[in-house]
């Protein structure tokens, strides 16, 4: 190693330390922040009594044409008769409407309707952020492929589609909190 | 120290200025490991990945594989800022601890990328089951397929220079491989930025990576790249070979592109000879004489291939030189008396170096070689140390056929050198003997700071 000749101030050693460190927390603090819980559950669950036609609309899977969606998901549509995505059963048992999963880019909200033996039968996207383009985006075409995927699973143990990490936070959080207060 | 001024005429022989000191400190280094390491843990950490931590097992290995995959860019980064060779980093530490320092890197970067890929795998295995999971991470999701071409290719440049591996593969193997690895952290790029939660979700943080990237490879490409194309361009030429000893050879090498150049005794090059199947093995050989406007003198034993063909090469053969490289320069000397110990080829550094001395240095050589027919530049080395208030012990003979068991124990050296404490030393050969005299001289007293060796001396 070469011998400095002269020996470096104090200062000279501890500014880069100093400047760079002050640097890489700003630049830290400027990037999102999901905040302290990833998924913040909020609200009841509330459990409805089963009826026939008690059945909400089901975000399935669509083109990614519909680029118009109404931000009103929430709301009801006509009842129509549920099919199971497996067809193994019907879904006539209870319908648990989950609390709202609040993360990053919005709430999430899920409704899950069990069969008679109380297994996971359909689930349906109650409210999700889509207040941004890309947020709907995102979601459309994520979030039908997750409740396909829950059903398939019967629980909360699902692949995340890429690009959608956030929404599969929040989905699972929801959906895991529908089945721990419906235990099979 | 002072050095000789040199003169303004351009025809006139002067002795090439030394290169620039390094402004860069031990704390400039850690500042940036340290600094690049909060950037990295920070986004993680910033991004959800700490309390991911305690969530189901999913999210806890997503997380972890995350965190790995940055730390692995991380680590890449760093060796390859250690790739551009820059004089900023060399000029302060010298390319033998970059490379060695590039080779730690490259094994920490291959065990994150294990732990990487294996978390991954478990991440996607708690849904899809294992067989599924890698069916998604090799090839279903975007750009999966690349990034595990990448991840393939950087585990077998790290296995191939693991030393078992290393010494199964020729060079030039081994050199083509590693080259494949700029190929392998290029594929894996894009998977970072399109799956990566940490960049594919933000803007700022996506900025900051592809920005550090092309910085990094605008770097590299001219740091490393560009003034390779430049000593391409400008070769010098062979202009005299002697022959010095049994198997030893000096070879003088010139152009008029050195008027430039800036080098001192005790540094080496990279030697390429410009001859049909060599071109692309790169020898460092140490300069053995203070290098000069009229030319550079290499001192080089037959000892392999290329070496061989080194010592018999023809006058006028160009020979492309990257450097000069090394930091055990006359620079590392004060006013101190000076002891200078050369083992074997190793005397051809110590040679240049002792030419830059003064003789209030009132240097002592000691010169070990293993037989007379072996011994160079004694009557150059005497002539030189009796103008500089020195002199020259040779000790010659194998081994066994010693008085002495260890001739650098502190003993013998305290015995040959009274002075010993107070000098900086100087040792260039073998490894065994640089060892030896390491443990010697601390045995005896020197400090650590006034020992001074480099691995790279041929």
């Amino acid at each position: 190693m070469v011998v400095v000749s002269k020996k470096p101030t104090l200062g000279r050693q501890i500014f880069p330390a100093v400047a760079l460190t002050v640097v890489g927390v700003g630049f830290i603090s400027q990037l999102d922040n999901p905040g302290g819980d990833v998924v913040a559950l909020e609200g009841a669950i509330g459990t409805l009594v089963p009826t026939s036609s008690a059945t909400t609309s089901t975000l399935a899977p669509s083109p990614v044409t519909s680029v118009v969606v109404s931000s009103e998901v929430t709301t009801t549509l006509a009842p129509s008769p549920m099919t199971p995505v497996d067809g193994a059963s019907a879904c006539d048992g209870d319908v648990v409407t989950g609390p709202t999963a609040v993360f990053k880019w919005g709430d999430l909200q899920l409704q899950a309707i069990f069969t008679k033996k109380n297994v996971l039968c359909n689930v349906t996207v109650l409210n999700y952020p889509n207040d941004k383009d890309k947020s709907a985006r995102i979601n459309q075409s994520a979030l039908p492929i997750y409740n396909q995927e829950a059903v398939e699973a019967g629980n909360a143990q699902i692949a995340v589609v890429s690009g959608a990490t956030d929404s599969w936070r929040a989905y699972t959080a929801g959906l895991q909190a529908i089945l721990d207060a419906h235990p099979a | 120290m002072t050095r000789p001024t040199p003169t303004s005429s351009v025809s006139q022989v002067h002795p090439l200025p030394a290169p620039r000191e390094s402004w860069v400190l031990d704390t400039d280094v850690g500042a940036i490991i340290g600094a690049l390491t909060l950037v990295v843990v920070g986004l993680w950490s910033r991004h959800g990945g700490v309390t991911a931590l305690g969530d189901s097992a999913a999210q806890t290995y997503t997380s972890l594989a995350q965190l790995t995959g940055l730390l692995c860019s991380e680590a890449g980064i760093l060796g390859l800022i250690l790739v551009t060779r820059t004089p900023l980093v060399e000029r302060r530490y010298g390319l033998d601890r970059m490379l060695n320092w590039h080779r730690l890197l490259g094994e920490a970067m291959a065990i994150f990328l294990t732990l990487h890929i294996a978390f991954s795998v478990a991440a996607w295995a708690i849904p899809d089951g294992a067989i599924n999971a890698v069916k998604s991470l090799t090839g279903k999701e975007p750009y999966m397929a690349l990034a595990t071409v990448g991840s393939a290719i950087i585990l077998i440049v790290t296995l191939s220079s693991l030393k078992w591996f290393r010494n199964k593969l020729s060079y030039e193997m081994w050199y083509f491989v590693h080259l494949t690895s700029y190929f392998g952290l290029a594929a894996s790029f894009s998977h970072q930025i399109v799956l990566g939660t940490d960049f594919a979700d933000e803007a700022l943080a996506r900025g900051f990576w592809v920005a550090l990237h092309l910085a990094l490879v605008v770097w590299l490409t001219w740091s490393r790249w560009g003034r390779f194309l430049v000593a391409v361009v400008r070769p010098l030429r062979v202009a005299a070979v002697t022959h010095e000893a049994e198997g030893i050879s000096s070879v003088v090498l010139s152009g008029t592109h050195l008027r430039k150049a800036k080098a001192q005794g005790g540094q080496f090059y990279l030697v390429r000879q410009l001859v049909k199947g060599r071109w692309w093995q790169a020898n460092p050989f140490s300069l053995s004489a203070q290098p000069t406007t009229a030319g550079l003198r290499f001192t080089v034993k037959s000892r392999g291939e290329s070496s061989n063909a080194f010592t018999n090469i023809a006058i006028g053969t160009r020979v492309i030189v990257e450097g000069p490289y090394g930091v055990c320069t006359p620079d590392v000397v004060n006013s101190e008396k000076v002891l200078l110990i050369g083992g074997g080829i190793g005397i051809g550094p110590v040679t240049s170096f002792l030419e830059q001395l003064e003789p209030q240095h009132e240097p002592i050589i000691l010169y070990r070689v293993s037989s007379e027919q072996e011994m160079s530049h004694v009557r150059e080395l005497e002539a030189l140390a009796s103008a500089r208030n020195g002199k020259v012990h040779t000790l010659v003979g194998h081994r066994a056929a010693l008085k002495v068991a260890d001739p650098f124990s502190a003993d013998v050296l305290l015995k040959t050198v009274p002075d010993l404490v107070q000098r900086v030393v100087i040792v260039a050969g073998p490894e065994s003997i640089v060892k030896a005299v390491q443990r010697g001289a601390r045995a005896a007293g020197v400090p650590v700071e006034n020992i001074h060796a480099e691995r790279a001396w041929w």
